[in-house]
């Protein structure tokens, strides 16, 4: 065979594939994972695959999604669910966490009752008291572009009783305790259980929350 | 603990002046840095004082050592410098074979990582300075960043380098099945010049969602400071190129300042 039918026969693959074998094989991982950090994986990518997902999971159970919160945080590894609320992440531990509802204008307004209390919202025969959360954590200088008309979704905490109205929920992180810078117990904000500086959130105490919503002492962030 | 990458695939963008410009303010802020030089070049090490050619640790030992690091044998790597609150992973000029010597061996694009997670304690930012050229020290770098950061020097062969290094992080990105932020910094700018003032305009009109909206002017005092071998923010505190890095510091600190103010009220 001549020089030149041998060059014609000299296949190259398509740079842009050669490019991205190499990148795939540097990337891959190589040592064997437990079966444990495997199925959290599988938690976590399928949760943030698409959010709808992630609520059909909190949905379908009705309870939180770390049936087994308590061993989790114990391993030290927990799961956050990232949401906005005008412009700034807030997170909330998924074990805390009883479901996601698209925003509704089907609100019942409540008389007399604060800015913040948006209404009761009707919802498989539950009554759930939806707040608008901007209105108490977000300080008035951040939120001056903040409307209703923003809202789109609805977090569920507090067994179901209180749903916080946000502008979006994001994705589901894997976080280790030491990842929050964690607030001491004499902070003026009960409710804030720390701040997660490598995702830029503040991670919402939601027992806590819960039950300052409950007794009615929250005043307007200013 | 943040950690920064700083590439461009084309030399001589700023990429090394970037890196210590920010460390040296950040240190001053109080935050523990530490400066990793991936290029094997080694301008970074040579900047405090460190020899490539000679040098017997550093970061060359993280890939023949690849496995379950201890904290103890990463730190070893490191060199502390002169400076309060920066130590350097310095390069050697042997890192020029690691390609050769690894070649697409499974997982060593992620041995930056699994070693900078023994320092999570000891530093709050890791700055890589790149090599300027697709390889296994880039690919680690980008996989490890959560920002990366794009010098490119404001004239016009300079933007051809910036959209291959974006092409490069997309297909990283693809790889990982990740998202990645990068910021386009202009540097080496001199308004007096068309040649700058042209390649800014190109730069706001195709980057404009991920261009820092200021710039990086020339400034002699750059070389002055690289030749003492002392950040520039330390050597002379008043120049318009610590000015700017003040600016993009601030900038890039932005979203956690914001964070801070939210929290803290």
């Amino acid at each position: 065979m001549s020089k030149q039918a041998m060059k014609k026969d000299t296949h190259l693959s398509e740079p842009q594939q050669v490019v991205m074998e190499y990148l795939d094989a540097l990337l891959s991982e190589i040592e064997p994972e437990t079966e444990q950090v495997v199925a959290e994986q599988l938690v976590v990518e399928t949760e943030v695959d698409t959010l709808r997902e992630a609520r059909e999971i909190v949905e379908k159970s009705d309870v939180p999604v770390f049936t087994e919160g308590e061993q989790a945080l114990e391993q030290d590894e927990f799961q956050i669910l990232l949401f906005d609320v005008s412009g700034v992440k807030f997170a909330i531990p998924l074990d805390k966490l009883n479901g996601i509802l698209e925003w509704s204008n089907d609100l019942t307004p409540m008389p007399n009752r604060s800015d913040w209390f948006l209404g009761i919202l009707a919802e498989r025969e539950r009554q759930i008291k939806v707040i608008d959360i901007a209105l108490l954590v977000v300080p008035s200088k951040f939120r001056e572009q903040h409307t209703q008309e923003s809202l789109e979704k609805i977090i569920l905490i507090g067994d179901s009783q209180w749903g916080m109205a946000c502008d979006a929920v994001s994705e589901v992180i894997t976080l280790r305790k030491k990842d929050v810078r964690w607030r001491g117990e004499t902070t003026k904000r009960p409710w804030l259980a720390g701040t997660v500086i490598e995702h830029m959130c503040a991670l919402l105490d939601a027992d806590e929350f819960a039950a300052m919503l409950g007794s009615d002492q929250l005043m307007p962030a200013n | 603990m943040k950690v920064w990458s700083i590439a461009n695939q084309k030399g001589g963008v700023g990429k090394t002046t970037t890196a210590v410009s920010l460390a040296g303010l950040l240190s001053e802020r109080g935050s523990r840095c530490l400066l990793v030089d991936a290029d094997p070049h080694g301008s970074l090490s040579v900047y405090f004082g460190n020899d490539p050619d000679t040098l017997r640790g550093g970061l060359y030992q993280l890939f023949h050592h690849e496995g379950e690091y201890s904290k103890a044998f990463v730190k070893e790597q490191t060199v502390s410098t002169q400076f309060d609150n920066i130590d350097v992973l310095p390069a050697s000029t042997s890192m020029a074979a690691l390609d050769r010597q690894m070649g697409t061996k499974p997982g060593m694009g992620l041995v930056f990582g699994k070693a900078f997670k023994c320092l999570s304690d000891d530093y709050d930012f890791i700055l890589i300075d790149c090599p300027p050229q697709l390889g296994i020290l880039m690919v680690n770098a980008l996989a490890v960043c959560e920002q990366l950061l794009v010098p490119v020097q404001t004239e016009f062969l300079a933007l051809k380098g910036l959209e291959r290094m974006v092409h490069t992080l997309h297909m990283i990105m693809q790889s990982r099945n990740t998202v990645l932020n990068y910021t386009v910094i202009p540097t080496l700018y001199d308004k007096r010049t068309k040649a700058s003032r042209g390649a800014l305009e190109v730069l706001q009109e195709q980057y404009q969602d991920n261009l820092w909206p200021s710039v990086i002017p020339v400034d002699t005092q750059f070389r002055e400071a690289s030749r003492q071998g002392i950040p520039l923010s330390l050597l002379a505190p008043h120049t318009r190129g610590v000015e700017a890095y003040t600016r993009l510091l601030t900038y890039l600190l932005g979203e956690i300042e914001t964070l801070d103010q939210v929290v803290s009220i």
